[in-house]
């Protein structure tokens, strides 16, 4: 507690307090109000106007179409092998490079390119992840050396069903509690550390309970991302076994592959639901609303390690009242719809409509960090080790963030935002209406089941919006 | 004593001169190292036999002090690249080690610790967030490590740190606030109403400049705390008194330009006179949005953002060095504008360590050597205007481990500032409240 007193001392010596005003202090002069009002409107009337089309129509528009086009499957180890080599060099750069997390390309690789930039483009060109996993190829190493030499061909355990997907569920709570709550997780050899202990931890889950087994439901990355590519219009099938080498690439209406998926467990519900809570509550917990629920002064916000306890717990809580939202607005749904007896396999059905919801949430409110991280990254590339190189001739410069002050280019970056928040929605309630008609035969009874769900989505179409529009700490 | 330094404004073709000689005679291996192909440590062996002097820089790279922390890195990298063409401190290369801090006080701290014992560095500088370098400072005395902080807080002066801390670049609120009284009343008027958020940095606002109004013979008619959580400030317009003659302004946060949009709904043409702290508006466009109400109005600046016609050749060099524009934002990014009434003073700061350094022979982090050259600092007493003080000459005073300098009043005009008045280093003095000098090295 020795740091507390420190941080009470502050009182006496407050100024300057230089809280600066930020591209929040151009959008409070927009009309935001109107947004707010216009997106839910907009989620709304989307869903009337699903009710009253017909359904074989809905079901034209959802069909895979075929592409026919073939594309050379690329060799998963190789590539895999590729990515760990990068994967091992940005860890030396977290140890021995330069330590400003912002000249630094692990930081920049981990939570810019990787954490924003591969979570968007799994969303539209389909599961990368799968192919770029640095995990695979050092596994498959160990697996052929435990063959070798100790005569294990396979995985010592199988995976207990009963595990579902919650190591997945533990693994990415402790992502969110360090991006959100850790004192310093861009600090690029603390970040190393952390990166090289979940590799450990992968590599020995995987040696135990089998590739497959591991990253479909225990490794939480791989079943992040693995969902968010089902957001992709680009569907890359598994080889034909007589055309073995050549995989297929089908066109899908966004989203619907989810549809395709059988219903979650409630790990996995739980699951897609953190996700959601972890990145609205990244955008919550700097809001003056929320500060001032803590008493804590906005304008000299001081600092994350006065509020580890208060951002555990409402982490925590965030996660809890989606669940306990989600729970209650499915539930009321099969009840209007007399559906009771289904309920655990709807809650498991809808949860999937939450996805694009939470990519629509991870788009708005990374894009600024993108468009800024994202230069710094370039540029930490250019010194990738520290060592006062100039691979790419970039010494000396600066990312350009302008537009970040800029009435005219907030205002786009604001409408973009809120464009993602309001599209997220809006394809969450044609998935929800998706998954309804296939599961229930009754046209009346499918309207009223998915109000309260439709209900919902409209409410936090708004909150997604106020999260964007209210005034915020930094 | 001075720091020692006579640089004039002819010193840049000297400079120019100096780099073009390190090129010519570098042989093969020099001419990679000067393009940069070398590892670091290698440069050091070509350019110099001597060890780097290694300099910790805390740095506000995330959290709420990002965009400053972002300024404070740019003038960093520009004076220590000045500096190492021109030989380095006493010959020895500056290596400058930054770590974020996450404008954290508890990390601030951890970060200073790391500063000494892992990085094992010669001095820390660059904090600039108050609550950062109170949460950062008794580590700094733990490790004897000697913290030249660039925070214009009154923290320093308070006598409440401790021997090794420092504040040699920057003037602190106290005396930038006091020094404004004499102008404002003699100009703008003596019945002031001052607006300010309701907490420790409003309240710093409140008592120095109303206790500086006093002695100008001037009167408070108002003192209008605001709730930081505010976000629409009609309703505290209305209660500015009619017989008003000037009004105060220190507002931050997100909604300063709601703040300023209001204030000019309120009073229209028919306003008193406006008078407000540039840090409501650093870093921000004049331009931008909602701000027209500021034409006309009065602002105090550290340092000039935009080159007027009294702009020295200090100021140019050291714009052109940072690759600030007249205008004072980013050469490459001309929107970008600048925290231009700080970051000076990592500049300042570097070059006080360098004569520092350069004073006490300190050679290594000994305990010896960083005991003589805290001494060396607190034997200083002034800085001349220059190339390496561009914002102006200063006085230092030893004993609270300040420099007092002098402040400027800009007037709103087409969208930019120009300065109508450069107070004397003598308005902003004040009382000091204690003596480093006397606390055990």
């Amino acid at each position: 507690m020795r740091w507390l007193i420190p941080a009470l001392a502050v009182g006496a010596f407050a100024s300057p307090a230089l809280a600066h005003t930020s591209e929040r202090g151009i959008v409070m002069l927009l009309p935001t109000g109107y947004y707010m009002a216009g997106g839910a409107l907009a989620v709304a009337a989307s869903f009337l106007v699903l009710m009253f089309l017909p359904q074989s129509l809905v079901r034209t528009w959802a069909a895979r179409r075929d592409m026919a086009v073939d594309r050379v499957a690329t060799p998963t180890t190789a590539a895999s092998a590729v990515a760990c080599g990068f994967l091992v060099f940005l860890l030396l750069a977290g140890w021995i490079g330069n330590t400003d997390p912002l000249r630094n390309p692990l930081p920049l690789t981990v939570w810019t390119l990787w954490w924003i930039g591969l979570t968007l483009a799994q969303a539209v060109l389909g599961d990368v992840w799968a192919v770029l996993n640095p995990w695979r190829a050092p596994y498959r190493m160990l697996r052929w050396l435990l063959a070798r030499f100790a005569g294990m061909t396979d995985p010592p355990w199988a995976y207990p069903a009963s595990a579902g997907y919650w190591p997945a569920v533990a693994g990415f709570l402790g992502f969110a509690w360090f991006e959100l709550v850790d004192l310093a997780p861009d600090n690029p050899s603390r970040l190393a550390l952390v990166t090289a202990a979940y590799t450990g931890v992968t590599l020995i889950a995987m040696a135990l309970f089998g590739e497959r087994a591991w990253l479909e439901r225990g490794e939480c990355f791989s079943v992040f991302f693995g969902l968010v590519a089902r957001l992709s219009p680009l569907a890359w099938t598994a080889p034909d076994p007589t055309h073995p080498g050549r995989w297929r690439l089908r066109l899908d209406f966004p989203g619907a592959a989810l549809i395709r998926f059988e219903p979650l467990p409630a790990s996995g519900v739980l699951f897609v639901l953190l996700t959601l809570a972890t990145v609205s509550f990244d955008g919550l917990n700097k809001t003056f609303w929320w500060l001032g629920l803590g008493g804590i002064n906005p304008l000299e916000f001081p600092g994350r390690s006065a509020v580890m306890t208060r951002n555990s717990v409402g982490l925590l809580m965030a996660w809890a009242t989606l669940a306990a939202l989600y729970g209650l607005t499915v539930a009321l749904g099969a009840r209007l719809a007399r559906r009771g007896p289904a309920l655990a396999n709807d809650l498991g059905a809808f949860a999937l409509s939450i996805l694009p919801i939470s990519l629509g949430y991870h788009a708005a409110h990374y894009l600024t960090v993108l468009l800024v991280n994202g230069q710094y990254a370039v540029l930490a590339f250019n010194d990738p080790l520290g060592q006062g190189w100039n691979l790419f001739g970039l010494a000396g410069q600066y990312p350009k963030v302008s537009f970040l002050s800029d009435f005219h280019t907030v205002a786009v970056i604001w409408a973009a935002q809120a464009a993602c928040i309001v599209l997220g929605h809006i394809v969450a309630v044609l998935i929800a209406h998706l998954i309804t008609i296939d599961r229930c035969r009754d046209a009346r009874a499918a309207v009223v089941s998915q109000l309260p769900l439709a209900a919902v989505m409209v409410a936090y179409t708004w909150f997604g919006l106020w999260l964007l529009a209210t005034p915020i700490a930094g | 004593m001075t720091d020692g330094t006579k640089d004039t404004p002819r010193m840049r073709p000297a400079r120019l001169t100096r780099r073009g000689l390190v090129k010519g005679v570098a042989a093969t291996a020099g001419a990679a190292a000067v393009a940069g192909l070398l590892p670091g440590t290698m440069r050091y062996v070509q350019s110099q036999s001597a060890e780097p002097i290694k300099i910790g820089f805390q740095v506000h790279r995330t959290g709420i002090g990002a965009v400053y922390g972002r300024w404070y890195e740019r003038v960093t990298n520009a004076a220590v690249r000045l500096i190492n063409q021109g030989g380095g401190i006493a010959g020895r290369q500056i290596q400058i080690i930054a770590e974020d801090d996450g404008t954290d006080p508890k990390r601030g701290a951890e970060v200073v610790a790391k500063f000494a014992t892992q990085h094992k560095v010669d001095f820390v500088f660059g904090t600039l967030f108050s609550h950062v370098v109170v949460g950062s400072a008794p580590a700094a005395g733990e490790h004897k490590m000697p913290y030249f902080v660039v925070s214009e807080g009154y923290h320093v002066a308070s006598g409440k740190m401790n021997r090794y801390v420092f504040q040699p670049g920057i003037t602190d609120v106290r005396a930038q606030v006091g020094s404004m009284a004499p102008w404002v009343t003699k100009n703008l008027g003596k019945k002031v109403t001052m607006i300010f958020p309701d907490y420790a940095f409003g309240h710093d606002h409140r008592d120095y400049f109303s206790a500086a109004l006093a002695k100008q013979g001037g009167t408070i008619s108002a003192l209008i705390p605001i709730p930081a959580t505010e976000t629409s400030f009609t309703k505290y317009f209305a209660r500015v008194p009619a017989d008003t003659e000037v009004l105060y302004h220190v507002m931050v946060g997100p909604g300063v330009l709601t703040f300023v949009k209001e204030m000019g709904e309120h009073f229209g043409s028919r306003r008193p006179q406006v008078f407000g702290f540039i840090d409501s508006l650093e870093g921000v466009d004049l331009a931008s949005p909602g701000l027209e109400f500021l034409e006309g109005s009065y602002f105090w600046e550290a340092m000039p953002r935009y080159a007027g016609k009294d702009q020295t050749a200090y100021d140019r060099f050291y714009r052109q060095a940072v690759g600030v524009n007249d205008s004072g934002a980013a050469a490459n990014d001309p929107k970008d504008v600048s925290t231009y009434s700080h970051m000076f003073g990592c500049w300042e700061t570097l070059y006080v360590i360098k004569a520092a350094v350069e004073k006490s022979g300190y050679k290594s982090p000994t305990a010896r050597d960083k005991a003589a050259l805290v001494e060396a600092v607190e034997a200083m007493t002034d800085f001349q205007e220059s190339n390496r003080h561009p914002q102006g000459s200063k006085k230092f005073n030893g004993k609270l481990h300040q420099a007092y300098g002098h402040q400027f009043i800009s007037k709103v005009g087409g969208k930019r500032l120009d300065v109508v008045h450069r107070t004397a280093i003598e308005d902003g003095l004040y009382e000091p409240a204690g003596d480093y000098t006397k606390m055990s090295l």
